[in-house]
C-alpha cells in the first residue's frame, strides 16, 4: 500500500489522539499569540460603552450548558464592563437553562463588585417559555409575562430594579448571547425592530454566518463572534479568562486541521494520479 | 459534610470529571460507561426541564395568578396545555388537536405578523447598495458582489424554470457564492467545536488536574 | 369536529393576532394581551410529553428486561432525582440544586458536545476532497476562514483577518441572505396555509 495511499486513510484514533495532544499541550504551554480586537467586537463594546450609569441593559441567555466554553466568558466579561459603566441589568432567556447560566455568571462576577447587589443592579428573572410571544408580551407588561416571580422564586415586589422595569421599553438596549433557534431572530422581529432598540449579541461560532445580513443591515450593532469574540472583549475590559486562555489552543487545533485537510486531498490527488 | 456541596468543591469536581471522561471514552469505542453516562444525561436533562417549567410557570401561575390573583381565566390555557396529554387514551386522543392548534396557529399568525417587515424587507433594503462608490473600487466590487449574490441565490431555487439565459447566469452565480457561503460556514463551524472541547480540558486540567493555574 | 374543530380553532387564535396588529384600539389589546398569556401557559403545562414518552419506553424495557435494561433504570433514576429534589428544594436557583446541576447535567452536555471536534476533524480530513470546482471553492473558503479566525491567521499573513471579513461581510451575507429571504418566504407560505386549514399535518392521523 502506497504512502499516499496510506496518508488519505488513517485510522481515526490517531487524529483523535493527536488532537487530543495538540490541545493539552498548548493549554499547559501557551504560545501567546497577540489578540487583537475585531471591529464587531469593537462596535459591541461601544454600544454598551454609550450607556448612561442607571440604565437598565436587558441580557438574554438563549444558550445551553453545552455553549459554555464560547458564551460564559462573554457573559462575564460583558457584566464586568456594565458593572463598571453603572448600569443595571436585567438576566432572562427563551431557552431553559437561561436562569442557570445567568446564574453561573453572577455568582462569579459578583465576587469582584462587592458594592453590586442582587435586585438592586441586577436580577436574574431566568427562563420563560414561550420565545417570540414571551418577548411581544414583554413589551406591554414584562411583570406579567414574566408572571412576577425570578430564578430564585422572589416576588419582584421584593426586588427594586423590578419597580423601574416594567416593560421592555424601560431598557435601553439588548445584549442577547445566541446559540440557535429562539435566538437573535425573534430578539430582532419582536423587540429591538419595533422599539428601534440597539441590539448588540454574543453568538457561537457556528451562528455567526447565519447573524452577518442582520448585522450588514444595521439590526445587529456588534457581534462577539465565538469564543474569539469573548477573547476580545475580555481584553477590551481588562479582565483575562478563559477565554483569552483558550484562543492559543483554538489556533494550533485549527492549523492542525487544516494540515490533516490538506493531507487528505494531497493523499487524494497523488492517488488519482496513480490510477490514471 | 457541607462543604462538600458548595459550588466547586473537591467532591463536585471529582463527579465532573469523571462524567467528563466516561463520554470522552466513547472516542476509543462504546463501553459501559459511556452509556452510563448518556442515560444519566438524557435523563437528569428531562427532570430539569420538568422543573424548570413547573417553577418559571406552571407553579406561579397556578398559585399565584389563579389562586392569589384570582385570574380565574388563566384556567382555560391551563386544561387546554393539558389536553395534549389526552393522545395516550385512544378514545379521546383528538382532543390533543385542539392544544396544538392553538399553539400552531398562534405561532403561525406571528409568523405572518412579523417576519415580513424584519425579515423581508428590512433585508432586501439592506441588499440595495450602491454599484458606483467613487473612488474606492473594492467597496464597488463589495457591492456588487452582495447584490449579485443575493439576486443569484435566490435565482438558484427557482426550479419552475428553464436554467438558461438570465436565469441560467443568476443560478451559476448563487451556486457559487454559496459555495462560499458553506465553506465560511465551516471554517467557524470547526471554530465552535474546537471551543468546546478546549473549555472541556480547561476544566480538567484547571479544576481536577490543578496542572494549570486557574 | 375531530379536525374541523381544530382548524377553525387556530384560524380564530391567528385572527386575533393579525387583527390586533391592524387595528390598534384597546379593546383589541386586551383581548391579545390575554391570548398571548394563554399562548406561554398553554407551552408550559405541555412539557409532560418528553417525561411521559421516555417513561413508557424505559419502564416497557426494564419489565420485558431488553437488552440494556439497566442503563434504563440510570435514565429513570437521574430524571426522577431531579424533579423530587427540586419539588424538595422549592426553587430553581436554590444552592444544591444548582450543585446538581452543575456536578450532572452541565459537563455531561458540554462534553457530549464537545465530541463534536473529533468527529468534524475525522470527517473533514476523510471526505472535504477537492473532486470538483464546487468542492475547491468550498474547500478553499474553509480553509481561509479556520485560518483567519484565530490568532496565529493575523501572524502568518497580516491580511488574512482583513479576507477573513471581507467573506464574511459579502459572499457569506450574501448566500447566507438569499437562502433566508426564501425560508421565510416559505414561512409565511406555511403559516398562511395553516391559518386557512389547507396544512392539516399537525393534526396528525386517523380520528
Amino acid at each position: 500500500m502506497s504512502f499516499w495511499h496510506t496518508a488519505q486513510n488513517l485510522d481515526r484514533r490517531i487524529i483523535y489522539v493527536v488532537l487530543f495532544l495538540v490541545v493539552t499541550y498548548v493549554l499547559i504551554k501557551p504560545i501567546g499569540l497577540p489578540i487583537v480586537v475585531n471591529r464587531e467586537t469593537q462596535r459591541a463594546y461601544d454600544a454598551v460603552d454609550k450607556l448612561a450609569a442607571g440604565s437598565i441593559l436587558f441580557v438574554s441567555a438563549d444558550y445551553g450548558s453545552s455553549s459554555i466554553p464560547e458564551m460564559l466568558p462573554a457573559e462575564k466579561a460583558v457584566l464586568r464592563h456594565v458593572f463598571r459603566k453603572g448600569l443595571k441589568v436585567i438576566a432572562g432567556g427563551m431557552w431553559n437553562e437561561a436562569g442557570a447560566m445567568h446564574d453561573l455568571a453572577w455568582q462569579e462576577v459578583s465576587k469582584d463588585f462587592p458594592d453590586k447587589k442582587y435586585g438592586v443592579d441586577f436580577v436574574n428573572v431566568g427562563y420563560k417559555p414561550g420565545a417570540g410571544v414571551l418577548l411581544e408580551r414583554m413589551i406591554s407588561d414584562a411583570h406579567q409575562a414574566l408572571l412576577g416571580i425570578d430564578f430564585y422564586s422572589k416576588n419582584f415586589s421584593d426586588l427594586p430594579l423590578m419597580g423601574e422595569f416594567k416593560t421592555m421599553k424601560d431598557a435601553k438596549m439588548v445584549f442577547a448571547f445566541t446559540s440557535g433557534d429562539p435566538g437573535e431572530k425573534e430578539w430582532v422581529k419582536m423587540v429591538t425592530d419595533p422599539l428601534r432598540m440597539p441590539f448588540a449579541t454574543a453568538a457561537t461560532a457556528v451562528a455567526v454566518p447565519g447573524q452577518m445580513p442582520l448585522l450588514q443591515s444595521g439590526q445587529i450593532i456588534g457581534i462577539l463572534k465565538g469564543m474569539g469574540g469573548a477573547a476580545e472583549y475580555e481584553l477590551l475590559v481588562k479582565s483575562p479568562g478563559s477565554a483569552i486562555a483558550g484562543m492559543d489552543a483554538q489556533s494550533a487545533t485549527h492549523i492542525l486541521m487544516v494540515l490533516f485537510i490538506v493531507l487528505g486531498n494531497l493523499g487524494y490527488l497523488m492517488t488519482r494520479k496513480q490510477t490514471t | 459534610m457541607d462543604k462538600a456541596f458548595v459550588a466547586g468543591s473537591v467532591l463536585q469536581n471529582w463527579i465532573v470529571a469523571l462524567l467528563t471522561l466516561a463520554i470522552l471514552s466513547v472516542l476509543y469505542k462504546e463501553n459501559p460507561f459511556y452509556r452510563f453516562a448518556e442515560h444519566l444525561f438524557v435523563g437528569t436533562s428531562v427532570g430539569y426541564t420538568v422543573m424548570t417549567n413547573w417553577y418559571t410557570y406552571g407553579k406561579p401561575t397556578i398559585m399565584k395568578s389563579i389562586i392569589t390573583e384570582g385570574k380565574w381565566t388563566y384556567v382555560i390555557p391551563v386544561v387546554l396545555g393539558l389536553l395534549i396529554y389526552t393522545r395516550y387514551i385512544k378514545n379521546i386522543a383528538w382532543l390533543s388537536r385542539y392544544c396544538l392548534s392553538f399553539i400552531i396557529g398562534y405561532g403561525s399568525a406571528y409568523v405572518l405578523r412579523s417576519d415580513p417587515r424584519s425579515l423581508v424587507l428590512t433585508q432586501a433594503i439592506a441588499t440595495f447598495k450602491p454599484l458606483w462608490v467613487a473612488g474606492d473600487f473594492l467597496k464597488t466590487v463589495s457591492n456588487w458582489v452582495l447584490v449579485l449574490g443575493v439576486a443569484g441565490t435566490l435565482t438558484y431555487f427557482f426550479f419552475t424554470t428553464k436554467r438558461s439565459g438570465i436565469v441560467g447566469a443568476g443560478a451559476t452565480i448563487g451556486k457559487w457564492v454559496m459555495m462560499v457561503a458553506f465553506g465560511s460556514a465551516f471554517g467557524n463551524t470547526v471554530m465552535a467545536r474546537v471551543s468546546l472541547f478546549v473549555g472541556r480540558m480547561q476544566f480538567l486540567l484547571t479544576k481536577w488536574l490543578h496542572v494549570i493555574p486557574g | 369536529m375531530r379536525r374541523e374543530g381544530p382548524v377553525i380553532f387556530a384560524a380564530i387564535a391567528g385572527l386575533a393576532v393579525i387583527i390586533s396588529g391592524l387595528f390598534a384600539t384597546d379593546a383589541l389589546k386586551v383581548v391579545k394581551d390575554e391570548l398571548d398569556q394563554w399562548y406561554l401557559i398553554t407551552t408550559a403545562f405541555m412539557v409532560l410529553v418528553g417525561l411521559i414518552n421516555l417513561n413508557l419506553l424505559h419502564v416497557r424495557k426494564i419489565s420485558q428486561k431488553k437488552e440494556g435494561w439497566g442503563y434504563s433504570i440510570v435514565l429513570l433514576a437521574g430524571m426522577y432525582f431531579f424533579i423530587v429534589f427540586g419539588l424538595m428544594r422549592g426553587s430553581l436557583g436554590d444552592a444544591q440544586y444548582g450543585w446538581a446541576y452543575n456536578a450532572t447535567i452541565v459537563p455531561m452536555s458540554a462534553t457530549t458536545f464537545s465530541l463534536l471536534m473529533f468527529y468534524i476533524g475525522s470527517a473533514s480530513y476523510r471526505a472535504f476532497r477537492a473532486r470538483t470546482a464546487e468542492a475547491t471553492v468550498l474547500l478553499l473558503s474553509a480553509v481561509v476562514m479556520m485560518i483567519g479566525v484565530v490568532p496565529i491567521g493575523r501572524v502568518i499573513w497580516s491580511r488574512l483577518p482583513d479576507i477573513t471579513s471581507w467573506i464574511l461581510d459579502y459572499p457569506n451575507t450574501a448566500g447566507i441572505r438569499g437562502i433566508q429571504l426564501g425560508a421565510c418566504i416559505g414561512g409565511m407560505a406555511t403559516a398562511l396555509r395553516i391559518l386557512v386549514g389547507i396544512e392539516r399535518g399537525h393534526l396528525g392521523g386517523e380520528g
